[in-house]
């Protein structure tokens, strides 16, 4: 029999990967509460993401007030995650990959919100009276903004989350690998050509 | 020069939306007000034994033989060892049921005894014994438990004086079972001292057997036997998870670190 510690030792590569809650990078204690829906663990990671996630959720869905639900969906979703998190990244990057996981019918209801009042918006932007206390850079930004965001629901779900990642979060395509559980290699070639699909239907409106 | 327009639409879509919102404090409340409450989650575990008893116990009264039943089904779900006739009658149920785990949690006390060898501070070294004769002793231990695990339990008592102050501390102060579980996690993954940790786990499966955490307490304990060079015990602890007992819950790591007790024995 071998000796027990060249044992333990050896057992070293089976066990490492199984210690629960080992290499979180986070307070052992507070996951293991949410894994337990604990009400103050759900309040303390929330108060320290909610920020980060909701940013992303906005930019990507370009609606806030649809932003808003995706943003609760993610924190109630996160007890039920946690069971299946084994460290493999820190938890912030985790919510993000929640949050893209539940973002498809997000996403697809802003869009049709979207096409729904687009000539509505259109004219209302397209006047400037008709926001005459609003400094013209600002209302110019917000412009962009919004011909970005209708621009985005040509591409599909997968190419815009990693644009938006990429591109608008302006994360790493490592990370945003991470996120959304694919390739590095993938989430460049996605940005790539959501990239040149927006630079079409941007110079298309811009001429229009 | 013409600025990428493109590259500017994103500057704008990605300061947008910085800063906070005015919404967070009233998402935070709705988050807080969804969330299941702690009642609800007490009443998923009682509800369902209770509808197993009440169709049981209307099959046993049909077929005559509730009083048997009765005892047997409350010993597969109390006692440490349910007797042979309920075992025979409602083993199928119980090894299927949440009843089988409370029966294997109800026997977690057999195997805390306090076998660790006495030792003063700092000498973890000799909690990792080397000589196979080590864990051949453990083995003979869980074997010879059953016919004098009393008189085993006392003698070591003696010989460990740190298992006497756990137990008489246990009975002095009742620690509450998360803190205990972090006791046991600190020992296991930042201290590595798997002695303290099995006894931390232990206490803490004494204390809270049906808990959230009890099933993650139960794997560790199973590391920590084997990392004490326990293996028959660590096995024996692995095999729910390795028969699935808990469905797919540390199911594969448990069968691959069983096939590696096995091909070291």
């Amino acid at each position: 029999m071998r000796s027990t510690a060249s044992t333990g030792y050896a057992l070293d590569h089976l066990t490492s990967s199984t210690l629960s809650a080992e290499s979180l990078g986070a307070s052992d204690a507070l996951l293991l509460a949410l894994q337990r829906s604990d009400r103050a663990a759900l309040r303390s990671v929330y108060q320290q993401h909610h920020e980060t996630v909701r940013a992303f959720a906005c930019r990507l869905v370009g609606h806030e007030a649809d932003a808003e639900e995706l943003v609760q969906e993610t924190f109630l979703a996160l007890p039920r995650a946690m069971r299946r998190f084994r460290g493999q990244c820190s938890l912030r990057t985790y919510l993000l990959s929640i949050t893209s996981n539940l973002a498809k019918h997000f996403i697809r209801s802003a869009a049709r919100r979207r096409a729904a009042l687009q000539r509505y918006r259109e004219s209302e932007l397209a006047s400037p009276d008709s926001n005459p206390s609003s400094p013209e850079r600002e209302w110019q930004a917000e412009r962009l903004a919004e011909k970005l965001t209708r621009a985005m629901d040509s591409l599909s779900t997968a190419q815009r989350l990693a644009f938006v990642l990429c591109e608008v979060e302006e994360r790493s395509s490592s990370e945003a690998a991470q996120i959304l559980d694919v390739p590095a290699s993938t989430v460049r070639a996605r940005v790539t050509s959501a990239k040149q699909k927006l630079r079409q239907l941007l110079e298309q409106e811009n001429l229009s | 020069m013409t600025d990428d327009p493109l590259a500017s639409a994103v500057r704008a879509l990605h300061q947008r939306y910085e800063g906070r919102s005015d919404r967070a404090g009233e998402t935070e409340a709705k988050i807080l007000d969804r969330l299941t409450s702690p009642r609800t989650l007490r009443l998923r575990w009682p509800l369902p034994l209770a509808a197993f008893f009440i169709g049981s116990t209307a099959w046993a009264g049909s077929q005559g033989h509730l009083g048997t039943w009765v005892q047997g089904a409350l010993l597969a779900v109390v006692a440490p060892a349910p007797s042979e006739e309920a075992q025979g009658k409602t083993s199928r149920f119980v090894r299927s049921s949440f009843s089988s785990a409370r029966e294997r949690d109800a026997e977690v006390p057999a195997f805390e005894e306090p076998v660790e060898p006495s030792r003063s501070t700092g000498q973890a070294g000799e909690l990792l014994p080397a000589p196979a004769g080590s864990s051949e002793v453990s083995s003979n231990a869980v074997e010879r438990k059953d016919a004098n695990g009393g008189e085993q339990r006392a003698s070591r008592s003696v010989e460990s004086p740190e298992a006497t102050r756990e137990t008489s501390r246990v009975g002095a102060a009742p620690e509450e079972p998360l803190s205990v579980y972090q006791r046991a996690h600190q020992s296991h993954f930042k201290e590595q001292d798997f002695a303290e940790a099995l006894r931390a786990w232990n206490l803490y499966l004494r204390l809270d057997p049906g808990g959230p955490l009890a099933l993650e307490a139960r794997y560790n304990r199973a590391l920590a036997l084997l990392r004490l060079g326990r293996t028959l015990e660590a096995r024996e602890a692995l095999q729910p998870f390795a028969r699935g007992e808990y469905g797919e819950y540390r199911r594969r790591e448990a069968t691959q670190l069983s096939e590696h007790i096995d091909g070291t024995l």
